[in-house]
């Protein structure tokens, strides 16, 4: 079973991302990282067994907008599923982050109901990528 | 492009600061009232969130709950329970301010008048004041919730020399850095 990475520079958001995961159903290994540069280590170690990438927006250090930049320029990373979830919730952010990874898998603005999220998540995970 | 803060946008302001905590709340569950009157209280025992807000025009948007409404909030976000305001309670009500933030953003671009948000902050005390720039213009609003009394007060001020230029201020070698770095990880083990 491939694991879910989950970016955010808030430990509770992170925890109420993986509530939300477990609650769904899923029990995918999850590996959390706070800002965009352990993002990056972190797919660097794990990128055969990551199947999805939930990364927040602003974050210290590196954004998550630019780890999905950075994604994108890897062949062999570009086509990992990564779910925007952010308060970037704005047509011209949405457009920016399409930009910045033409194979984004979602975008979900925060606040967002568990709902919401799982609607995001469950195609991705179903199919045990 | 900065706008001319006037009554008409402070009170379009204010619907969206209460666009804001309403709708943060409904997805956690807690159920919120504004009141009619402001209570002038001291802030004391409470936890101070904050966030910069800068673009058509510059800003702060503040929350100020008690340190009990801050557990609470935290233990409905996070699913557990937390009792004493810990470095966990304050990370949590500073998310509460980035998503009302966030909320007030979206708001305000679906009327094309954009602006960013920066990075929350939070702290806690007793007897703390909030005072504000009489220059300053500010929406305040005071909230019955099912958790305790939650305020809020966005201030703001007219931006004249039409700041654009946050993002690229924060601009690093840190995502190329990074980068190089993955890509001689992947060089080391390839698949």
């Amino acid at each position: 079973m491939k694991k879910i990475l989950v970016v955010d520079d808030s430990g509770i958001q992170r925890k109420m991302i993986i509530q939300i995961i477990r609650k769904a159903g899923f029990q995918n290994d999850v590996l959390e990282a706070s800002d965009g540069e352990k993002a990056i280590e972190s797919i660097g170690n794990n990128y055969q067994d990551i199947g999805l990438i939930l990364c927040d927006w602003i974050m210290s250090r590196m954004s998550g907008i630019e780890v999905v930049g950075a994604l994108a320029k890897i062949p062999l990373l570009a086509k990992l599923p990564v779910i925007m979830v952010t308060t970037e919730g704005t047509e011209a952010k949405i457009k920016e982050a399409k930009l910045a990874n033409a194979n984004l898998a979602g975008y979900v603005t925060k606040p967002f109901t568990p709902e919401r999220l799982k609607e995001m998540i469950n195609p991705i995970l179903a199919k045990g990528e | 492009m900065s706008i001319l803060l006037d009554k008409a946008f402070i009170h379009n302001l204010s619907v969206l600061l209460e666009k804001s905590l309403t709708e943060v709340a409904s997805t956690l569950g807690i159920s919120v009232t504004r009141k009619d009157l402001i209570s002038h209280e001291d802030f004391s025992d409470a936890v101070i969130c904050s966030i910069g807000i800068t673009g058509a025009f510059n800003g702060n948007l503040v929350i100020i709950l008690s340190q009990s409404a801050a557990c609470q909030l935290v233990s409905k976000m996070a699913g557990e329970a937390y009792t004493e305001v810990s470095d966990d309670v304050l990370d949590g009500c500073r998310e509460l301010a980035n998503m009302a933030a966030g909320v007030v953003m979206m708001g305000l671009s679906q009327q094309l008048c954009e602006v960013n948000i920066g990075l929350p902050t939070s702290l806690r005390g007793h007897t703390m004041h909030v005072r504000l720039n009489p220059i300053d213009k500010y929406v305040h609003q005071q909230y019955s919730t099912t958790i305790g009394d939650i305020e809020l007060i966005l201030v703001s001020r007219e931006n004249e020399s039409r700041i654009h230029e946050q993002s690229a201020s924060n601009t690093t070698d840190a995502p190329k850095d990074a980068l190089n770095s993955l890509l001689d990880k992947m060089k080391q083990n390839p698949s």
